[in-house]
């Protein structure tokens, strides 16, 4: 170890530049590789209000097409469509039914004041245990409270200081699109990268004109604006849970024969990580094609970096093509200088991975809605509020990507000169050739 | 000139490290080209014009109270007439040009009726708008054969029956002039009813980056003046913080019944929000060249540094013979160029293939065009070259300062 | 200890070729202490090369301590040079990186010798060569001499029983070379180690127990 710190340190003396300029494009390599793992990662990570995502299955679509292929209708679920494939499922810890508001805006005002614009969730009681919101004051509406159409609502704490300067506001009102509301329950504000449960407002869907079910066909109300997720008490349940709902469904199945349609089985439910590869609603989401894109663009992003340090390592090498010689001479076998030279060489690359790894975090941190763009635009009013979290950031799975990427780059970009400078003639190196 | 025939003779012994950097130029070339490829032809259909000009536009949203509101009026029976009161209210206002109400029309948005056109044995899937004439005021849409926004209006209005079609209807290379068919009776899918071509206007687009599809727009007659979008023209001189003022004026005076103005939006914010996630595509693309230069930077930075290095006593010789440093970074630069047109050679190749087999991006199922791919080859050549350019000058400049006795002594 | 049969070494380049050693036959007896003399490029330090198996021959047999030595792998090499051979160069070789003590340890990184031990045996030889007080010295900070006794000190520090001497004096004063051939006598009589030393120093060959001579790569004496 101390061999190689001390070898390291006589190469930023000697070769200053060349070093550098190794280090830095090692950590301008893993600093994008890490913003696309994070890209991805956040995702499928769990953080508040989604600690459970590994548990979660998720119905974002449903899709239905008529018997003889001529028509189809397809969009998030009815009502009527969750009720039947869902209320008889015994498995899952919660189920719960929520509609997003995308493209149109909520309005809210406080005593009369000007409105704001803000987004709105409109969802029933089961939400609030299936996602793990924090609760700053009050709490949120019951099964009870949806039942009776209670007019009570959710609120972000930065909309409850915007409106009232304060969070100490349960039971105060305000008018959503003029219709006052009581608020029940002030919460800390969401991250819109936890798309599934973010909202700046929640109210009960009992309490507006929602259409509950809108089209269909052969006037089968299928399609509404609702998702469904399922929460399973553990992972191993998910299987199962699976199995239940397709029993559910084949005997809505038969219901829908008899008006000339089937359910267009997409795999729905998904779990988390299929969820996120973003399939449309009459699609499946292929593993395989995302698998294949992203192989194909770490690949460039590792290889291109590693020729340019793969030279560059050679001729560092060729610097101390001397010492080689002397280490061969007194007994260093062949395999053990290659493994010295890519193991000295790793020290380095993990140190310029660190330096790229913070480079990461920073701009992440600070460029959140830049990186995230494809999550967090569909929202109109979130600005601000992407907040990363750091439980995303420093979780292990980011740690452990951004190793094996240092040791794939390290691997790839060291292997062929360290090969070659161990094979080469021991007293051609002791003469400082490199042949 | 020696300099040439010794330049050619020293890459070949220097040919390991070479070899290194061929490799390197010949991979990122590829890529490059790729991307180049993908940003030049969407750039390309981005500057298109979409057939809407949104400049000082804007979109009214409206809602209706839901009947558990303490301010719903049981007694208003007839929304429509409403709707139609708030209209006719906007249209008193004198800072507003032109009002439009149409239903699955405006552009950058998401909505989306389709329906099949037909003539003769010609049918065509497309995409049908409904419109008053205030809304080809409002986006000031042109005619095709050159006609003005107000003699389009004119003669859409004086075809009660009739509907305006997109110029992309019959595609570029239809025996059948789209012109000739003015008049012509068409009808909308199993309907019975007969509609007539009024006029053509150019290619309309939903946003900057949609290509030709095979669907055509179409744009018909709004029934009974009601629909779910209202967009309004706002006179130049008049349009600043225009959205701030409405907004006031509108919780005053328009609310009619139980209908409200809920929101207002710029065109132009609707237009990011719409474009935004093909934004991000090009973005990325852009980040992905950026980093590939990046890297060709400071490949070449590194290894022209280290052999200017062990040149010292060569680049000191030709010094001694008077040789200027002007012409130390000149064969340097040559050398550097060489390499890449080495590289650019296979690499071109390549790119043919995969341009040919179709795997880079299709415009309107093209992946192979000439004036297209030679732009895009060139480009990349450019900017490759930049880079061992920019990759030189540190170590040219190191070069330069070689004092030749002193690297000659030190030989 | 060291025999030699039918040695030839052959530099093939594209245009050229070279024979720097041709049938060299030769034994080296265990306790001799050898000097191989001739003029420059006759293939001296070809010789030594050979038999410290830093190169192989193009034709012959080397047999060390009995061990023939053609067809070994890099590994079997490996073991040997680390264990039988000790090489002093004419230009040291030293790795100006390391210390005085941690040069001295690089025959020891590859035995299966913990830390504590190779400091120990590092700082024995050490003192062997009288070099314990500049342990932690850089070798730039030394003169010509005391590299040289570093690199004595590298090569026997794993207790080799043959030691190859590529003119060890070859760079330094008549003074300083004294005391390098002083430290020579001492491992070849004392301890009995082998030795077999290029040199062009006629004072210095006569003090050895045998002298060969080389000329245009053939073996004349």
């Amino acid at each position: 170890m101390n061999q190689y710190i001390k070898r390291i340190w006589a190469s930023l003396r000697q070769d200053s530049v060349v070093t550098i300029i190794n280090i830095l494009g090692t950590a301008l390599a893993i600093f994008l590789i890490m913003i696309m793992v994070l890209m991805q990662e956040v995702k499928v990570l769990p953080f508040s209000p989604e600690s459970n995502r590994d548990r979660f299955l998720i119905a974002d679509a449903f899709a239905v097409e008529k018997l003889d292929k001529n028509g189809m209708s397809a969009g998030g679920l009815s009502e009527f469509v969750a009720k039947q494939l869902y209320s008889s499922l015994k498995t899952p810890e919660a189920v719960t039914l929520f509609a997003v508001n995308f493209g149109t805006s909520c309005l809210l005002s406080a005593d009369n004041s000007n409105p704001i614009s803000v987004d709105q969730k409109q969802t029933d009681a089961s939400f609030w245990r299936v996602f793990d919101f924090d609760f700053i004051s009050g709490k949120p509406y019951d099964q009870a409270a949806f039942n009776a159409k209670q007019k009570v609502l959710v609120l972000s704490e930065g909309v409850a200081r915007h409106l009232f300067h304060s969070v100490n506001v349960v039971g105060r009102t305000v008018e959503m699109n003029y219709t006052p509301y009581t608020i029940c329950g002030v919460v800390h504000d969401v991250s819109s990268l936890a798309s599934l449960a973010y909202s700046q407002i929640w109210v009960p869907y009992s309490t507006t004109n929602i259409i509950k079910n809108m089209g269909g066909i052969n006037d089968m109300p299928c399609n509404g604006p609702f998702h469904v997720v399922a929460l399973a008490r553990s992972k191993s349940d998910l299987p199962k849970i699976i199995q239940e709902y397709k029993k559910s469904a084949a005997a809505f199945n038969s219901q829908l024969k008899s008006h000339g349609m089937k359910i267009t089985d997409n795999g729905r439910p998904y779990g988390i990580f299929d969820c996120s590869l973003g399939a449309f609603s009459n699609q499946k989401p292929d593993p395989k094609i995302f698998y294949i894109r992203e192989g194909l663009i770490f690949l460039i992003l590792l290889l291109v970096p590693a020729i340019n340090l793969s030279s560059m390592t050679q001729s560092r090498l060729r610097r101390y093509i001397t010492e080689i010689g002397i280490r061969r001479a007194f007994g260093c076998r062949r395999s053990r200088m290659l493994t010295d030279i890519v193991t000295e060489n790793f020290i380095l690359t993990l140190a310029a991975g660190c330096i790229g790894l913070l480079f990461c975090y920073l701009f992440t941190y600070f460029n959140s809605d830049l990186v995230f763009a494809n999550i967090t635009d569909y929202f109109f009013n979130s600005n601000g509020h992407h907040s990363v979290n750091f439980s995303l950031l420093f979780s292990p799975t980011v740690f452990l990507f951004a190793l094996l990427f240092c040791f794939l780059l390290n691997l790839l970009s060291s292997i062929i000169p360290a090969w070659q400078a161990s094979r080469t003639n021991i007293v051609n190196a002791l003469n400082g050739r490199t042949r | 000139m020696i300099m040439n025939k010794k330049l050619i003779s020293q890459i070949k012994n220097e040919w390991h490290s070479n070899l290194w950097l061929i490799v390197e130029l010949f991979f990122v070339s590829v890529i490059l080209w790729f991307v180049v490829d993908y940003v030049y032809t969407t750039m390309n259909t981005y500057h298109q014009p979409i057939g809407f000009d949104i400049t000082h536009c804007y979109n009214i949203i409206y809602s209706q109270l839901d009947p558990s509101n303490p301010n719903y009026d049981p007694n208003d029976t007839l929304p429509e007439n409403d709707f139609k009161e708030i209209i006719s209210r906007l249209r008193q206002r004198s800072d507003i040009e032109a009002i439009g109400v149409s239903s699955a029309s405006v552009p950058y948005s998401t909505s989306y009726i389709g329906d099949e056109l037909k003539y003769d044995t010609i049918s065509r899937n497309v995409r049908t708008r409904q419109a008053d004439s205030g809304f080809i005021r409002v986006f000031r849409i042109k005619g095709a054969q050159g006609e003005s926004t107000e003699q389009l209006v004119r003669q859409f209005d004086k075809t009660p029956d009739g509907f305006i079609v997109a110029s992309d209807f019959l595609g570029p290379n239809h025996p059948i002039k789209l012109e000739s068919l003015i008049g012509k009776r068409f009808y909308f899918g199993d309907s019975t009813k007969v509609d007539r071509l009024a006029a053509i206007v150019g290619r309309l687009r939903n946003n900057d980056y949609e290509l030709v599809g095979n669907t055509s727009s179409v744009i018909k007659h709004l029934e009974n003046g009601v629909g779910d979008d209202i967009s309004i023209r706002v006179k130049a001189s008049q349009d600043n913080d225009f959205k701030n003022r409405f907004w006031i004026y509108a919780n005053r005076s328009l609310r009619v019944g139980n209908v409200y103005v809920s929101d207002i939006q710029s065109y132009q914010d609707m237009r990011r929000t719409v474009n935004h996630p093909y934004d991000i595509i090009v973005r990325d693309f852009m980040i992905g060249a950026a980093f590939l230069l990046l890297n060709i930077f400071l490949g070449l930075l590194g290894t022209f540094w280290f052999r200017t290095q062990r040149r010292k006593s060569e680049v000191a010789l030709f010094k001694a013979l008077g040789a200027t440093n002007g012409s130390v970074f000149a064969r340097q630069m040559t050398e550097g160029l060489l390499l890449l047109t080495l590289a650019t050679i296979p690499a071109i190749l390549i790119d043919l293939n995969l341009a040919y087999v179709g795997l880079n991006t299709s415009v309107d199922g093209v992946t192979l065009a000439p004036g297209r791919f030679i732009v895009a080859v060139a480009i990349t050549y450019v900017l490759i070259a930049l880079m061992i350019f920019f990759g030189n000058l540190m170590p040219a400049r190191k070069a330069m300062k070689v004092q030749p006795a002193e690297a000659l002594h030190e030989e | 200890m060291i025999s030699l049969s039918g040695i030839d070494k052959i530099y093939r380049t594209k245009e050229v070729e070279t024979q720097a050693l041709e049938n060299v036959n030769m034994e080296v007896e265990k306790g001799e202490f050898l000097s191989v003399m001739g003029p420059s490029g006759c293939g001296k330090s070809t010789l030594l090369n050979i038999i410290g198996l830093l190169d192989t021959p193009t034709h012959g047999k080397v047999i060390l301590n009995g061990t023939v030595t053609e067809g070994m792998n890099d590994r079997t090499l490996a073991a040997f040079r680390n264990r039988e051979i000790g090489f002093i160069f004419q230009s040291f070789h030293l790795i100006q990186s390391l210390n005085v003590i941690d040069n001295v340890e690089v025959p020891l990184l590859y035995r299966n010798i913990s830390a504590k031990d190779r400091r120990q045996m590092a700082k024995t030889v050490l003192e062997k060569v009288g070099l314990s007080h500049r342990q932690h010295h850089m070798p730039s900070e030394l003169s010509g001499g005391q590299c040289q006794r570093v690199a004595i000190a590298r090569a026997i520090v794993g207790n080799p029983e043959i030691i190859l001497a590529d003119e060890p004096t070859g760079n330094l004063d008549s003074k300083m070379g004294a005391e390098i051939m002083d430290i020579l006598h001492h491992l070849n009589k004392d301890e009995g180690r082998t030795i077999v030393m290029v040199t062009h120093n006629e004072e210095q060959a006569k003090q050895t127990s045998r002298i060969v001579r080389f000329f245009d790569g053939r073996q004349i004496q």
